[in-house]
């Protein structure tokens, strides 16, 4: 499976509107370009990482690192 | 003695030879980083009077027979983002400069009872956010083979201390690859541990789920003493294992015959730089004379890992920061505002999707790639060291594209959760180290060790010193 393809940016209106939800100064026009640009990646990263199952829990991350363990060497 | 210990397990056995006190190395080392630290900027705040005055101690202490443990002595340095009160903790920002916690990170606590002497805080990337070692608070870190390159980051000035020889030992934390890369660029060895090997309890978050903290030094077997210091389960930091780690330092000799060294030519050997890509091919080949078998393995594309890696970080960074981004907006650097601020757009959905998946992923490459081979080997760095002002691009177009080229062969291994260790094999064209990243399954950092070492008794990239060293 190759990387995400490159999405189009979320919209500037959108991002500025999240920010200012988040309490935060909206920052110069450029930055809101990278984090539309973030952000866009971001929802394209999951498409192409696959959608996860109904079940799958969010926390089965340390056990499975458990679960796969080499110990020792 | 005239000549100081080279390596930290040197320093730590003419210690307990009575061949030097600590009073001397650590003396020895306050005056190099004083010397050096105009140059190089490493160090944020070098505590000369508390690093002296644990000396004495620990010399005094030894004089009665106790030796509390295998550092006993030894002068390490920590990464401005451990607590260690009532010393402050910036985590290299300007606005938390005097910040002081209550108390002490537990690998602070650890190394201090495994006998270790802290010199001081070492510069880092603000917040741990960025791979190149700038820092517009406290000024740049310089790489000590060539000052006008970069030190890489966010672990800046831990790899750059390391190796001017300022220090036997450092410890950093890579949620991207900042152990890895300040370790490949300064051509030092650099361990991020399994995610759960260790604590992170007073260590400043920026991922919950990616951080990791690790140690750089000079050699396999200087990593081996400071992992063992620090390993281990944490009741305060519930991710940590229960299992009590292994003895790092057993099998640290028995060589890699017969060990399978996967290599994945299609993703991480593409698009690397001519003097990389060579320096690389010869460690590779020393490697099989040392007996190891070289196969080749197909591992996931990079890209992926390291995206899904960014949702966590990103959104997981903005939760941390967001009562500072609040009262302090204009303080944070922008290329660190912008990409914190990323997770203020990322649905949670999203970062629910890509926490869910993560367990599927790490499955999937672990059946993949080790079903074929023992341990991974690729590039730390596909890229030859850049220089400060040629990634000098704040938050601006290019950021996200200096940003890629710097953690493309590290930032997957942060999702992962999976051991990865960055040692010296070579040098390019410019005269600057070049790091192989080697990559085991969970919890194999002793494989990876034995391995870093075996290469390091038929090389001797890591025993170079960068001018004045």
């Amino acid at each position: 499976m190759n990387g995400p393809e490159t999405p189009p940016p979320v919209p500037p209106a959108t991002v500025e509107a999240l920010l200012r939800l988040a309490g935060l100064p909206p920052p110069d026009p450029e930055t809101i370009a990278r984090i539309a640009v973030g952000a866009a990646n971001a929802l394209a990263a999951i498409g192409a990482g696959g959608q996860p199952g109904f079940d799958d829990a969010p926390d089965g991350f340390v056990a499975e690192l458990a679960r796969l363990a080499v110990d020792g060497d | 003695m005239d000549e100081l210990p080279a390596t930290l397990t040197e320093a730590a056995a003419a210690l307990a030879a009575g061949r030097i006190s600590s009073l001397e190395l650590t003396t020895a080392c306050l005056a190099r980083a004083r010397r050096a630290n105009p140059r190089l900027n490493c160090f944020l705040r070098i505590d000369e009077e508390a690093a002296l005055a644990a000396a004495r101690g620990a010399d005094a202490a030894r004089a009665r027979g106790t030796v509390v443990g295998a550092l006993h002595g030894v002068p390490i340095a920590l990464k401005d983002m451990f607590y260690d009160p009532p010393a402050p903790t910036s985590a290299g920002s300007g606005f938390l400069a005097s910040h002081r916690a209550t108390t002490a990170a537990t690998v602070v606590e650890r190394l201090r009872r495994a006998g270790a002497i802290n010199l001081g805080a070492l510069n880092m990337t603000e917040f741990a956010l960025g791979p190149t070692g700038h820092n517009r608070v406290h000024g740049d870190c310089h790489n000590p083979w060539d000052p006008a390159r970069i030190a890489g980051g966010s672990s800046s000035g831990a790899g750059a201390a390391v190796a001017a020889r300022l220090a036997y030992g450092a410890l950093g934390s890579d949620t991207g690859g900042s152990i890895r890369g300040p370790a490949s660029v300064n051509g030092v060895v650099g361990l991020k541990p399994t995610y759960g090997l260790v604590p992170r309890t007073g260590a400043m978050p920026l991922s919950w789920s990616c951080d990791h903290v690790g140690p750089l030094a000079r050699t396999a077997a200087d990593l081996a003493h400071l992992l063992g210091a620090i390993a281990g389960h944490d009741p305060a930091d519930p991710s940590t294992r229960r299992t009590p780690p292994p003895d790092f330092l057993a099998r640290l000799e028995a060589g890699v015959a017969g060990l399978r060294i996967g290599v994945p030519r299609r993703h991480y050997f593409e698009d690397v730089d001519g003097d990389v890509a060579a320096a690389l091919e010869t460690a590779l080949a020393e490697l099989a004379s040392a007996g190891a078998i070289l196969v080749p393995v197909e591992a996931p594309a990079p890209a992926l890992l390291t995206e899904l890696g960014r949702v966590l970080v990103y959104a997981e960074a903005a939760a941390a920061h967001a009562g500072f981004l609040r009262a302090h907006p204009e303080s944070y650097a922008p290329q660190v505002r912008a990409r914190i601020e990323t997770g203020f757009a990322i649905p949670a959905p999203t970062y629910l999707a890509a926490a869910q998946l993560r367990p599927r992923h790490l499955r999937e490459f672990v059946a993949g790639v080790y079903a074929r081979c023992d341990v991974l080997a690729t590039p730390t760095l596909a890229v030859a060291v850049p220089t400060l002002a040629a990634t000098d691009v704040g938050g601006g177009e290019s950021m996200w594209t200096v940003i890629a080229a710097l953690v493309r062969c590290v930032a997957p291994f942060n999702y992962l959760g999976v051991p990865a260790l960055s040692l010296p094999a070579g040098f390019d064209a410019a005269g600057m180290p070049v790091g192989l990243q080697l990559v085991g399954p969970p919890f194999s950092e002793a494989r990876l060790l034995r391995v870093a070492a075996a290469f390091q008794r038929c090389t001797d990239w890591h025993a170079r010193r960068p001018p004045d060293g």
